[in-house]
């Protein structure tokens, strides 16, 4: 079973209209707390030093969201931001809850046109190793089953999801 | 049967790859030992050992690949992988370069070798130096032979063969290629990748994403046009008045149809690339693999059979390729 188009369109309007209403200081707080908590093992490791001083945004295409995580050394912060970031990752919230899920390789979702990356690449492929390096059976409370489900219904999603693509062949100026 | 073995960049990758049904599982050092050298990606000591732990509990193996060629200036720091994959208890340790081998089998007698694809052993008389020399098991052949030269090697071969059965093909310089260096001053031979991340920048544009590789524009996708790695040899280039993949086409290597071909040869291992890529590639690319070979050596599935469950496992591996399609390389080379 995989999710399809239409509802993928519902559910994306339905959370742009939630989080653009919400208030964005709780939303903020939320965010940073469930970041630092599911990264927390990597905080210890020293695994995030790398984003001491830096800047990464996320953006979520069709919603016009645009957040900023930093790391001050100790904890990870996220809130809503329309500040510069050294990079930049942007894809549509179902690719980022594919991802999130893992039901999709990021490196798939790349070739496909599905995930942009901008501004410094080897910080956002830093990101993108670590969070592909926690262990998400190792999560907390209800999260590992909520992940499994999540990536039942996601995955799949791709291949029906990806439009037919071009081919690169090469072609005369 | 044939051993399937599957590409590790952290643990969870590693648990995802034996949950799935990898016999085997290889990985690498966080420096540049390995050619897989990107930031945030390979294991530290503390992730060895969980790791090796994980597999061996399970009945698998882990190859450790130190197949970077050692900077002159710094022989210790791959030495010292040697010592350390040594100590893990590494069931075999992948190498290339003649002095590390040289070392691994002076110190550690009882460590078996692999030979490394970045070798680019690819004749008789090359297995022959690496064994007799140095006591190597297996070597992993170059994605160049066509499969009736798999074959003939294969029939005299005094190792093991493992051989590519999926994912990313390069230029096929393996061991041997400079490109990256010619823009970026590192090659992948010695600082472990082909385009170093902190070289690479994407750039959307009202005309499309450019990749420019330390300011050199190499490639330039159009709205809807599948993407690949931002290497060199996988640009674009205006040649003679006509743009097109200069050097190479971007493709994925995809041998499923070859597996009744490499059984009846004799080839002991099938190997999956990927190291850089996610948990999700390789559960997914593993897991099919698996029952295309289970379907082969243990249901012993008919021609017809085996050709219909192809297409499925074809379209699901197709969506993880690099570029547009999954080829057989080399091996269906019939003019070689």
């Amino acid at each position: 079973m995989t999710i399809d188009e239409n509802l993928q369109l519902r559910v994306t309007r339905l959370l742009g209209r939630v989080l653009r209403k919400a208030p964005r200081r709780p939303q903020a707080l939320l965010a940073s707390a469930a970041l630092n908590r599911v990264l927390g093992e990597q905080i210890a490791d020293g695994d995030m030093d790398f984003m001491a001083g830096k800047a990464l945004a996320i953006q979520v295409r069709d919603l016009d969201l645009r957040w900023l995580i930093r790391f001050d050394g100790d904890r990870l912060r996220a809130a809503p931001a329309a500040a510069a970031s050294d990079a930049s990752i942007s894809a549509t919230p179902m690719e980022f809850l594919r991802l999130l899920a893992r039901a999709e390789d990021a490196d798939t979702l790349f070739f496909q046109r599905r995930l942009v990356i901008e501004g410094d690449t080897d910080f956002a492929l830093n990101v993108k190793n670590v969070l592909d390096a926690v262990d998400d059976q190792s999560l907390p409370g209800p999260l590992p089953a909520a992940l499994t489900v999540l990536r039942r219904l996601l995955r799949g999603g791709a291949a029906e999801a990806g439009k037919p693509q071009r081919a690169g062949k090469g072609v005369a100026p | 049967m044939m051993e399937l073995v599957c590409p590790a960049g952290n643990f969870t990758s590693l648990k995802a790859a034996v949950d799935n049904g990898a016999d085997a599982v290889y990985m690498g050092f966080n420096d540049h030992t390995n050619a897989r050298s990107f930031s945030g990606l390979n294991f530290s000591d503390k992730q060895v050992d969980k790791a090796i732990d994980y597999a061996r509990s399970r009945g698998k193996r882990v190859f450790v690949a130190i197949n970077t060629y050692p900077h002159p200036a710094r022989l210790a720091t791959w030495e010292a992988a040697v010592d350390r994959a040594a100590a893990h208890r590494a069931d075999a340790l992948i190498l290339a370069d003649l002095g590390l081998m040289a070392y691994a089998a002076e110190r550690h007698p009882l460590l078996p070798l692999h030979l490394s694809v970045q070798a680019s052993a690819t004749n008789l008389e090359a297995l022959r130096f690496y064994t007799q020399n140095f006591g190597v098991r297996r070597a992993v052949l170059p994605r160049v032979l066509s499969m009736k030269q798999v074959a003939q090697l294969a029939a005299a071969a005094p190792c093991d063969l493992e051989v590519f059965g999926f994912g990313s093909l390069c230029i096929m310089a393996e061991g041997r290629c400079h490109l990256s260096s010619y823009v970026t001053g590192e090659s992948p031979n010695i600082a472990g990748v082909c385009s170093p991340a902190k070289a690479v920048e994407w750039r959307e544009t009202p005309q499309g994403l450019q990749t420019r590789l330390n300011g050199v524009l190499v490639d330039h996708y159009a709205a809807g046009e599948n993407a690949s790695y931002p290497t060199l040899c996988k640009g674009r280039f205006v040649v003679d008045g006509r743009r097109s993949h200069a050097l190479e086409e971007p493709t994925s290597l995809n041998t499923l149809a070859l597996i009744p071909e490499l059984a009846a040869c004799g080839v002991k291992a099938i190997k999956i690339e990927g190291r850089q890529r996610s948990p999700a590639y390789v559960a997914q690319v593993v897991a099919t693999w698996r029952s295309a070979l289970d379907e082969y050596f243990i249901h012993h599935s008919d021609g017809v059979t085996l050709d219909r469950k192809r297409r499925e496992w074809d379209s699901s591996l197709r969506k993880h390729a690099e570029g547009v399609q999954t080829t057989l390389g080399a091996y269906d080379r019939v003019w070689q």
